[in-house]
């Protein structure tokens, strides 16, 4: 190994980078013998955006998120929904200037009670999502990751520190659907997931549901046994409706009763909150105690519309719900 | 007479559309990150979690 190389240690990916390259994740690169992070201060999206977009539907339910994203991913799914950001150089983006203290003034200006770094994955801008996130929580925001959770254990472990909630995208139950589709490992993810809730963040988690890649429902049984056993019932599951883009056009959207057959997997297999999203059916968006079944919020989209839940417990039979309620 | 304003006003024409191009492609051209090729809309700010690799005559891994 020749002088002036670098191994960035942040994703399982740890890419070793001689002078001026990139990393896979396009946006960490070897800047004479040392690594820099290119879209530090430089997000390409910025909103303000429901939380439960993110989603997130046991966090501050009926509250706005400050959401932003900067280019580039540690993964290259096949089916990414939000490829136009997450596949391309942080220099064929349109960023602009947001130091983090900008940042966290915008998101109390606009009334948000909480920062999402998301729609890309906040692993690849890293430092800017620490820091961010230091200065929001003295600011009293809440900090939400919405990433895939294909990360070191010590850089993560860093950041959990300083995160409240965390939307972590499953992609599937199948180690070979994360290297073929994916181009990543699962293993990583599931520790990712383990290591969050250890430390107190508030998990949730998603996965998208693509007709003939994972949408096998003895798979789906296996990963709601998987978070039983290693999480517990207790953490929302969301099942996401695909759309044909990026390189997976040729498949459907996932049918509305594929979602619904999964929602009946993962409740069947012990789960007490499991969703569904980006597709309108009736019931599967609300909150229901799991112990007396009553409805506790009652979800339209993105419009939550009734809260059965006091001081983190069901109002009729005081069942404790997880979740960051006040 | 006609046919002499009629040409005025052709020209007149003429000189706005290449206006309205030139300041098209002036706008364009100084656009930050246009093209995709301008560095201006990075930052090179200290990464974390990565090491130093040396060969092994310089004492191997950092």
């Amino acid at each position: 190994m020749s002088k002036g190389y670098v191994q960035c240690l942040l994703c399982p990916k740890q890419c070793v980078l001689g002078p001026e390259e990139r990393g896979d994740c396009r946006v960490r690169i070897n800047y004479q013998g040392d690594l820099v992070a290119l879209t530090y201060g430089k997000p390409c999206t910025v909103h303000k955006d429901p939380v439960e977009k993110k989603p997130m539907f046991h966090f501050l339910p009926g509250t706005y998120a400050f959401s932003l994203a900067t280019a580039g991913c540690n993964l290259h799914c096949k089916f990414c929904q939000n490829w136009e950001i997450s596949q391309i150089n942080p220099e064929d983006a349109k960023n602009m200037d947001l130091n983090p203290k900008a940042a966290v003034d915008y998101a109390l200006k606009s009334g948000c009670r909480s920062i999402a770094y998301t729609y890309s994955d906040p692993i690849i801008f890293y430092e800017y999502t620490y820091d961010i996130s230091v200065l929001a929580r003295k600011a009293g925001l809440k900090n939400i990751l919405v990433t895939a959770g294909f990360i070191n254990e010590k850089p993560w472990r860093k950041l959990c520190e300083v995160t409240d909630g965390a939307n972590i995208d499953l992609k599937a139950y199948s180690e070979d659907f994360y290297r073929r589709i994916c181009n990543g490992q699962m293993e990583p993810v599931l520790n990712a997931i383990k290591v969050a809730v250890e430390m107190g963040v508030a998990v949730e988690i998603t996965n998208l549901i693509v007709p003939t890649l994972n949408d096998d429902l003895e798979m789906i049984k296996r990963m709601a046994g998987w978070i039983l056993e290693n999480i517990g019932p207790e953490y929302p599951l969301h099942f996401s409706r695909f759309f044909p883009l990026y390189q997976l056009r040729g498949l459907p959207p996932t049918p509305s009763e594929t979602l619904v057959r999964a929602r009946e997997t993962a409740l069947g297999a012990g789960l007490d909150y499991v969703y569904i999203g980006n597709v309108e059916v009736e019931g599967a968006g609300n909150t229901y105690c799991p112990n007396c079944k009553k409805t506790l919020i009652e979800r339209q989209g993105y419009q939550v519309s009734e809260l059965g839940i006091i001081n983190g417990a069901c109002k009729f039979c005081g069942t404790q719900i997880k979740g960051v309620w006040g | 007479m006609e046919k002499k304003k009629s040409i005025k006003r052709r020209k007149f024409f003429v000189l706005i559309g290449v206006v309205a191009l030139g300041i098209g492609w002036l706008r364009n051209y100084f656009k930050p990150g246009s093209g995709g090729k301008s560095r201006s809309c990075l930052s090179l700010h200290p990464a974390r979690f990565y090491q130093k690799l040396f060969s092994a005559s310089d004492g191997g891994k950092q």
